[in-house]
């Protein structure tokens, strides 16, 4: 049976995909085995003033490899004399990926803000 | 040549849209998601594998290009699995599950996973709802209908294996009430295929071991337990578990994959009723 221009078009790119997702799959199966890592970047620049607190925007990366679950974090800052504490927890931050967050304090907070990894689970 | 051009645009996106009906339901199952960056890589290379095997088989034995030779077959099978590989890119973009901030990994395991359901719909669509087929296809040997039936299996269940409702009805069912569930879908698969009578086909009995309505159930049970037992696998519920869950979840979706690979079976059909394909 004769092919003709859409049926060979159909056939080269779903070559060229399986091809792509095989080798990408391949690839990771081959160097994917860090362990979960949660890294924090967090944008004071953008905190602003929300409607019930200080809220500085944050971006959760996982650096490792393998899928954290149940990730909490737990951010400290001090605010108007005193220390207070954020706590968030991201669902399922797998390997490699970026979470936005967000923490939030009563208040603008003086100083650093600290960010510390409460724990998580490895699904 | 326009004409022949116009009909492989339409066999196209038959398949394609017959991809996506079938594949929707698991596009929006978040447990998929999450398999496809909690799986290992090679555990989503293993499933593709095994559903390319499945679209391959599935199309030498419904295929309605009854002149084509092996290598046609491998390149049909192999634009299913690409078409959904494809389809299952494009709607995780279009539902927001892949963007700029998704790893490669996590990316790839969840095209990857998702591609199988939306293959399996892109040939079912190409072979069997094609309308420009015109009856009279021969009937299928007992053997091909339980290959068949292993597609259909693995195709139902598919939609159960990730999910948690799966594994709350396997770890809490009681031994006796797994017998229960054994026996149920035995008989339940039984009725479908053999005396509902969908679509009218009738079913001629031969003398083969496997020609019996009962060999047939208990064939193709045996094989969706094994579809189940690989997909739990796969999906890591065996993992820590005991040995009774294992066989509770094992049974429990072998009631899905057993429906799935009945009504596989109804589709290709049994003997003529002449039964000239002997």
């Amino acid at each position: 049976m004769k092919r003709n221009a859409v049926e060979w078009a159909v056939v080269i790119v779903a070559l060229l995909s399986i091809a792509l997702l095989v080798g990408v799959l391949v690839v990771e199966a081959f160097n994917g085995s860090r362990p979960p890592d949660p890294s924090i970047e967090l944008r004071q620049s953008e905190a602003h003033q929300g409607t019930l607190g200080w809220i500085v925007p944050a971006t959760v990366t996982n650096v490792g490899d393998q899928a954290a679950e149940a990730v909490v974090l737990e951010a400290t800052a001090t605010v108007e004399g005193e220390e207070e504490t954020s706590e968030l927890e991201v669902n399922f931050l797998p390997g490699g990926t970026e979470v936005e967050i967000a923490f939030s304090f009563s208040a603008a907070p003086t100083g650093e803000v600290t960010v510390r990894l409460v724990g998580y689970r490895v699904p | 040549m326009n004409e022949s051009l116009t009909e492989s645009a339409r066999d196209f996106i038959r398949a394609a849209a017959g991809g996506l009906v079938i594949g929707l339901p698991l596009l929006y199952t978040m447990e998929v998601w999450w398999h496809g960056f909690i799986l290992p890589p090679w555990k989503v290379l293993l499933l593709l594998g095994v559903a390319y095997l499945i679209v391959i088989a599935f199309n030498a034995i419904s295929g309605f290009r009854r002149e084509r030779t092996f290598t046609e077959l491998i390149v049909d099978s192999t634009a299913a699995l690409g078409l959904g590989v494809v389809i299952a890119f494009v709607a995780l973009l279009v539902l927001g599950q892949i963007d700029g901030s998704t790893s490669l990994r996590d990316a790839a395991g969840k095209v990857g996973l998702e591609a199988i359901p939306i293959a399996f719909g892109a040939s079912l669509a190409a072979t069997e709802l094609g309308g420009d087929e015109s009856g009279g296809r021969s009937g299928t040997g007992p053997f091909e209908r339980v290959l068949v039936g292993a597609g259909g299996a693995l195709l139902f269940a598919l939609n159960l294996a990730p999910t948690e409702e799966l594994v709350m009805l396997g770890i809490v069912a009681s031994p006796g009430l797994l017998i229960v569930v054994v026996g149920a879908t035995l008989l339940l698969t039984l009725a479908l295929v053999f005396y509902a009578d969908f679509g009218g086909r009738k079913r001629v009995k031969g003398d083969g071991p496997l020609e019996h309505p009962w060999s047939e159930t208990l064939a193709a049970y045996a094989v969706s337990l094994g579809v189940a037992l690989l997909l739990l696998w796969a999906f890591g519920r065996t993992d820590d578990a005991s040995g009774q869950s294992v066989a509770g979840m094992t049974v429990m979706l072998a009631v899905m994959a057993s429906v799935g690979a009945a009504i596989a079976r109804l589709l290709v059909g049994g003997h003529d009723e002449a039964g000239q394909d002997k």
